[in-house]
């Protein structure tokens, strides 16, 4: 540890040198190695004590040994997917007649709201049209596109607001299918391959990327 | 006390000055503290309290790289290490909600992985810029935006009402640099704020003190001179904009009703 360095962690964890630096100032000063600069700025206690800071918390002060963390992963252009929008058409059609009267459902799902099919016939109520919307998010990884989808189910005129789950301030959904199916694979995930299915996870919880 | 799986904690601006009690007491209680904190004797002052403490600045941040791969990276090492050796601390700079994304990507991952957390407050720039500047933001209220987000919505700003704008030293960019700011960073900035502030009006650009042998750094600036200091704002920076104007009552009856006992009488029991 440089003597700048020790004389500012000094300060803050150990009251006692704290005392006696306010106290005598010169005195404190002239038992460390420092430049005409360092004593200036430490006796200014102006914005140049910001660059000795800078230094004393440099990658060269390694006095408490710390376990080696992972690299994050470096980032690179991400190609963009274009969100999809179908239309799931839901009519209830009546067949047969006395005894064998049955209702079912007849299912249709189209590409564009703009061009439903004709309801089919025997139809036995208004059909019911509901919006399919998926939002991909893409990751570039050393394996790869990773493509995760958010996705939002609503009943046509309604807006996704109103049946989907309050995003969180930052649009994270701890709750979509997604996402706990990311979670679960966390949870299995041995400790080596633990943080990258942690990264996994946050691509699924959406937000910010 | 009860044992969440990650605390997560503010370190307070000036740190270890201005740490809270009940921090203190959780980090105590972690097996290990991760923290994002570039204060000299942060770590040192860390490792008295718990016998692992992380430092997550030093391997999060690349040089022109977005911000939030960085935070994405210290939600990781947080989520790894809770689930590894619960219960851990996240500890942050300042107030850890303030200005801050890490915490709720880690809040909302520990709730994605039933993990449990607790968070506390920390002083804030905001609680530092008041003493810093003397100012009482009842007096005239506060308007509040980071700096870049003004721009892009263009929110507008009500001259009558103190402003104050955050990370203007990260102006006009998501990605994380060290170096030194052009004045041409600072010429959009400028011109929206000429369009509701005076040229000649004096703002002021804060940096509270982050080590108590260093005081806070105040630079007084016309807003239609902030390019020409474009060196000095780095980006721990914030520019507060005193009201321009004043606003007259807009209802002098309830102004009269203010000291008036019966008044007070009618709205109490």
């Amino acid at each position: 540890m440089s003597d700048v360095s020790d004389i500012l962690v000094r300060y803050l964890v150990d009251e006692g040198f704290r005392a006696e630096f306010d106290g005598d100032l010169d005195g404190v000063l002239a038992r460390f190695e420092l430049d005409d600069e360092t004593r200036d700025a430490l006796r200014a206690r102006d914005e140049r004590v910001l660059g000795l800071i800078g230094r004393a918390v440099g990658p060269e002060d390694t006095s408490i040994p710390t376990e080696a963390p992972p690299t994050p992963p470096a980032s690179r252009p991400t190609p963009k997917l274009p969100g999809i929008e179908l239309w799931l058409q839901v009519v209830p059609i009546a067949t047969g007649e006395g005894e064998d009267a049955r209702i079912q459902w007849h299912v249709s799902l189209l590409p564009s709201r703009d061009q439903p099919p004709a309801v089919p016939s025997g139809a036995a109520g208004a059909a019911i049209l509901y919006r399919i919307a998926l939002e991909p998010h893409t990751t570039a990884t050393d394996e790869g596109l990773h493509v995760t989808f958010g996705s939002t189910f609503t009943l046509d005129g309604e807006t996704s607001e109103t049946t989907a789950p309050a995003p969180t301030p930052w649009g994270h959904d701890p709750t979509s299918a997604e996402t706990k199916r990311a979670a679960d694979a966390v949870r299995e995930a041995s400790p080596e391959d633990r943080y990258e299915a942690i990264l996994r996870l946050i691509d699924a919880i959406g937000g910010p990327s | 006390m009860t044992r969440p799986d990650i605390w997560i904690v503010g370190l307070g601006i000036r740190s270890v000055d201005q740490i809270t009690r009940e921090a203190e007491r959780a980090i105590r209680h972690s097996h290990e503290v991760l923290f994002v904190d570039t204060s000299a004797g942060t770590r040192e002052y860390l490792a008295t309290l718990c016998p692992r403490v992380t430092d997550l600045v030093a391997t999060s941040y690349e040089e022109r790289e977005r911000r939030v791969g960085a935070y994405r990276h210290m939600a990781a090492r947080v989520i790894d290490a809770a689930l590894t050796h619960p219960p851990v601390t996240f500890a942050m700079h300042g107030h850890p909600l303030v200005f801050s994304y890490p915490p709720f990507l880690i809040r909302d991952l520990a709730r994605a992985l039933d993990l449990s957390v607790e968070i506390q407050p920390g002083v804030s720039a905001t609680d530092t810029i008041f003493a810093d500047l003397g100012i009482d933001p009842s007096i005239a209220g506060l308007q509040m935006y980071e700096a870049t987000e003004l721009l892009l919505r263009r929110r507008p700003l009500q001259p009558d009402v103190p402003a104050l704008l955050w990370q203007i030293g990260n102006l006009e960019s998501s990605l994380h640099t060290q170096r030194v700011s052009r004045p041409e960073r600072f010429h959009r900035l400028r011109d929206y704020l000429l369009g509701i502030y005076p040229a000649e009006h004096v703002a002021h650009a804060v940096y509270s003190s982050p080590h108590p042998l260093m005081d806070s750094v105040v630079h007084d600036v016309a807003i239609g001179a902030l390019p020409d200091h474009a060196e000095t704002f780095h980006a721990g920076f914030s520019l507060y904009i005193p009201a321009a104007t004043t606003r007259p009552i807009a209802d002098p009856e309830l102004a009269e009703l203010l000291d008036d006992p019966a008044h007070l009488g009618r709205v109490t029991r």
